[in-house]
């Protein structure tokens, strides 16, 4: 036999074997998003390694950042090889809706159903999707964790600018114009180089539509109806979206927020906020507050900075929710339901769904939304009686009293394209146009409800 | 003030003008660089030109992998040694071989493997991402380094091959033929004359390849998935997807990654230059 032929057959056989030893012993491969805390991911694995003890199958976790989970998730979905099981923190926003029109979900409802009435049912509707290639509407996706928007704010630097926090007014112009008009005024008298607002504006952050949406729901600005149908183009819906994004743009015109927050990603509202460039900001999730709590409890840093994180978590950042509605009433907390999938094309979607029941269980899912020091809030009526939320924890406790009030879920769980919507973030080129491209803000809605309808309509 | 050939430094005044902006313009992100890995929490977005108290701190805590983000730190660099330093040799075997035999055997339908070679490059690497994923996933070889290791060769090569091919065109043929005269076999040829000959370009197309698989992002993130296996560049991605990113921390982490690509650059930069170049012209 000549060389060239050992070599090709010895090759050939390499190449062969390859896929017979991936598969030799019972694995399933399951995708999450890395928590940001030590607690998030140690409560995970102690789940995952509960399930490998009691079942004997091994789970081969991997873990990636935010963006880096899903754009993943995509690639391998389209490349046929998805996990078993997979969790990112924005599916929900960009592809579960999608996926589950397309057929590439597993129909969960036999893990769903028996411990529906667990469920907090504002969470679970958001999981009852249509499946187009099924011609039928089931749980696609399993609710592992909530999400609502706040407010946080600097006491000190208040202080600093001389009012209280009983000055801060409630009504939404007398809230806005309290940072821009008189905080930031009061602390650059003092030499400070600061903007009253940190208020996202860049395409590239969720945060800038998170927030934007809350500011068109001020307005009651409706975009779709319960039936997925665009309602945004009539008069009343078009007039009142316009006025949101007059508001919306008008902090930049005044100055009130860094020049960068144009081009903004999410971290960058929290880092200009913990490093005192802002006064105020708004976010999705307590995200600000928790990166304090988890300093605080940090053996890297000095007892100087441990102590600094325990008073900035403790005393000086506020959590707080909205101001009222330009109309006096309360704006309904907008909230996203963090959803797991098993994918139709998994190796061992059978194995993929028996983890995920198991993960579902109270005593597995509680220390793992918990984990997150309250950056996400529980699905299970159980867990949010726990003493985490009810304990008398500044932040926390209002998290818990904004996701007691009611919420209110996004556009896409009525019309999926939505995801598109957002991840276009026709919202946030909206705003460039006027700030930018200086367009006036009729002319700006009227190319995004154009845009909204070719993508959504 | 003149400088050894007796001309005067600052004769080419408008030189000057030019370089200055472009110099500072080049320098001044790794200037930004080195100041936020400097600073503390509180500085690192204050826009001083250095930080009022620049601390080391942020270097240890990546050093000791004391943040839960670099808990891994060693072993990701780790990672990323034996990744790019396999691309580098199994590059470097393929490229040497393949010029050896077209340049100096004369392979039958080398020009054709050197027009191939070249129109490689006519489709952006990051196209062939999800191909590749797909590909590596039918053999089972996803979440090995081994996949990554042959993706980085395979984009490594052509270009490899190129440059080694138009050095090796260069060597004296009567080299060979005398070789050949004293009863040399063509292995011999290849490790006694042909070898020691190449060496500058050899070394510049190893550390080319090298520093290619070192700083590539997307197929490491691709091709692998265990924290335990990714290199230090992917790892890094990390900071970047969190909602509170320590930008100082990234930054000490991102300056103690860059440091390898210098110090092997000016180890070899005498190679660098002579290698890289020596294919360019056709003598």
């Amino acid at each position: 036999m000549s060389s060239h032929r050992m070599i090709a057959l010895g090759l050939a056989s390499i190449l062969s074997l390859a896929p017979a030893l991936a598969q030799a012993q019972e694995t399933i491969t399951v995708w999450f998003t890395k928590g940001f805390y030590k607690s998030e991911d140690d409560a995970l694995f102690a789940a995952v390694d509960k399930f490998q003890k009691k079942t004997g199958i091994k789970v081969d976790i991997s873990l990636y950042s935010t963006e880096d989970c899903v754009t993943k998730s995509v690639g391998a979905v389209e490349a046929g090889t998805p996990p078993d099981l997979g969790f990112c923190t924005t599916y929900d926003f960009r592809t579960t809706g999608k996926w589950a029109y397309e057929g590439r979900l597993e129909d969960l409802s036999d893990i769903v159903n028996p411990m529906k009435s667990a469920f907090v049912p504002d969470a679970l509707a958001t999981t009852w999707l249509y499946n187009d290639k099924l011609k039928k509407k089931s749980y696609f996706a399993m609710p592992i964790q909530r999400q609502t928007i706040h407010i946080n704010y600097w006491r000190d630097m208040l202080t600093d600018a001389g009012f209280k926090e009983s000055d801060i007014p409630t009504d939404w112009s007398g809230y806005w114009n309290f940072w821009c008009d008189k905080v930031q005024p009061a602390l650059r008298a003092k030499g400070q180089r600061i903007y009253a607002i940190g208020h996202p504006l860049g395409i590239e952050a969720s945060d800038t539509f998170y927030s934007f949406l809350m500011v068109a729901s001020a307005y009651n600005a409706q975009v779709v109806d319960e039936d997925g149908k665009i309602v945004l183009d009539q008069p009343k819906n078009r007039a009142a979206m316009i006025e949101a994004l007059t508001f919306y743009t008008s902090i930049n015109a005044k100055s009130c927020t860094p020049p960068s927050s144009l081009s903004w990603k999410d971290p960058d509202n929290n880092n200009a906020f913990h490093t005192k460039q802002t006064v105020m900001t708004h976010n999705a999730t307590i995200s600000i507050a928790a990166k304090w709590l988890d300093d605080s409890n940090n053996a890297a840093l000095t007892p100087e900075q441990r102590a600094n994180a325990k008073e900035n978590y403790e005393k000086k950042i506020a959590t707080t929710k909205w101001p009222n509605r330009p109309d006096g009433s309360v704006i309904p907390n907008l909230a996203a339901t963090k959803t797991a999938v098993v994918f139709a094309d998994a190796r061992n979607k059978a194995k993929g769904k028996e983890f995920l029941a198991f993960l579902m269980q109270e005593e597995n899912l509680r220390p793992f939304v918990e984990g997150s020091l309250g950056r996400w809030y529980p699905v299970t009526v159980e867990s949010t009686k726990s003493p985490f939320w009810n304990a008398g924890d500044p932040h926390r406790a209002v998290v818990h009293r904004q996701f007691s009030e009611g919420t209110v879920p996004f556009q896409f769980v009525y019309n999926f394209r939505f995801t598109q919507v957002n991840a276009e973030n026709a919202w946030a080129r909206a705003m460039q146009r006027v700030m930018q491209d200086k367009v006036s803000p009729d002319v700006a809605v009227d190319e995004m409800i154009k845009r909204i309808k070719e993508i959504a309509g | 003030m003149k400088d050894a050939d007796g001309r005067s430094v600052f004769g080419d005044w408008w030189l000057w003008l030019l370089a200055l902006p472009i110099l500072v313009w080049t320098l001044l992100p790794i200037y930004n660089l080195l100041v936020i890995a400097l600073s503390n929490e509180k500085e690192y977005l204050s826009g001083r030109l250095w930080p009022s108290e620049p601390t080391l701190q942020n270097f240890k805590i990546a050093l000791t992998q004391q943040h839960y983000y670099l808990r891994d730190f060693w072993r990701q660099l780790g990672n990323s040694f034996f990744i790019a330093a396999s691309t580098g040799i199994i590059t470097l075997f393929i490229a040497t071989s393949a010029a050896f035999a077209i340049s100096r055997l004369r392979l039958a339908g080398g020009r054709y493997v050197m027009l191939m070679a070249l129109a490689t490059y006519l489709i952006p690497a990051a196209f062939l991402a999800v191909p590749m994923y797909k590909g590596m996933g039918n053999l089972g070889l996803l979440d090995t380094h081994l996949a990554l290791i042959l993706a980085m060769v395979a984009l490594a090569s052509p270009y490899a091959i190129w440059v080694l091919k138009q050095a090796a065109d260069k060597l004296p043929r009567e080299l060979d033929e005398a070789a050949l005269v004293d009863g040399a076999t063509p292995l011999q040829i290849f490790r006694l004359i042909f070898v020691p000959l190449m060496a500058p370009s050899l070394v510049a197309i190893g550390v080319y390849a090298l520093l290619l698989a070192w700083n590539e992002y997307l197929y490491a993130f691709l091709l692998l998935s265990a924290e335990k296996d990714v290199p230090l560049a992917v790892a890094l991605g990390l900071f970047l997807g969190a909602d509170d990113s320590p930008w100082n921390l990234m930054m000490a982490t991102g300056l103690i990654y860059a440091l390898p690509p210098v110090a092997i650059y000016y180890l070899f930069r005498r190679y660098m230059v002579a290698g890289l170049t020596s294919g360019a012209v056709k003598s």
